[in-house]
């Protein structure tokens, strides 16, 4: 959220990917900053900085200066560019301005009914852009988010989640795995 | 018109003390959530870059 708040653009990164695909995505778009939270072996030659989560991350905050967002950003600038899966052929930057990921959001708030009170269980990938959208929405309406590092179908059973985003391979866990426990 | 400022700036005006994130036992308020992304840009533009200039991110999910 604080990356494009401030006039960059963020490009979320594919954890399932391998080192080649990797490597060409911080190379094709030309990143100069890699926040990662696993040891960055080989990419780190790709940028000019790499900052690890959490020590480094957290250091940078406290030393930081806080900067007002959205200074002379405009809703045409370019936010994101989403490398694609490649699962038609070699991945692409998709790029998607403020307007393109905002309109995004709002659509999602006219189809799942938001509320304050949700809880909402961040699960869905956020370097996808089905799982960051939701993020933005959340935001807006006032809903509290639980972050999950990894896919873990029983934790919105266990945590008593009302809204969470899901998959299919989701939904085939819930039906095979039944009765849930 | 609106950015991914807009949302933050909201909700920590609306709603500055009531829980934004829980990530494992860690949960922050939208006052802190928009100020951690406020330190975030100062941060990154104190490393010398420019508007429009690209940050990527390898990461699996959590407030940060």
């Amino acid at each position: 959220m604080g990356v494009p708040a401030a006039g960059l653009v963020v490009v979320p990164l594919n954890t399932r990917h391998a080192v080649t695909e990797l490597k060409y995505a911080l190379e094709d778009s030309q990143t100069k900053v890699l926040l990662i939270d696993r040891d960055p072996g080989e990419l780190a030659d790709c940028v000019n900085h790499v900052i690890l989560i959490p020590d480094a991350y957290d250091a940078m905050l406290s030393a930081a200066q806080e900067r007002e967002l959205g200074v002379d950003v405009r809703e045409s600038d370019l936010a994101g560019l989403f490398y694609t899966g490649g699962t038609t052929g070699k991945s692409r930057g998709v790029m998607l301005s403020h307007r393109n990921l905002i309109a995004n959001a709002f659509h999602y708030m006219t189809t799942v009914p938001q509320r304050e009170d949700d809880l909402m269980l961040v699960m869905a990938p956020l370097f996808h852009a089905a799982g960051s959208n939701g993020v933005i929405a959340n935001i807006w309406t006032l809903g509290t988010q639980v972050t999950l590092a990894a896919f873990d179908p029983n934790a919105c059973v266990r945590e008593e989640l009302p809204i969470v985003l899901v998959s299919m391979v989701f939904i085939q866990y819930l039906r095979m795995s039944s009765p849930m426990s | 018109m609106h950015t991914f400022a807009d949302p933050l700036r909201y909700a920590s005006r609306m709603a500055p003390t009531k829980t934004a994130v829980i990530d494992g036992n860690e949960s922050i308020d939208f006052a802190e959530l928009h100020r951690r992304c406020r330190l975030l840009a100062g941060g990154l533009l104190a490393l010398g870059l420019d508007k429009g200039d690209r940050v990527a991110i390898l990461a699996s999910n959590g407030q940060r």
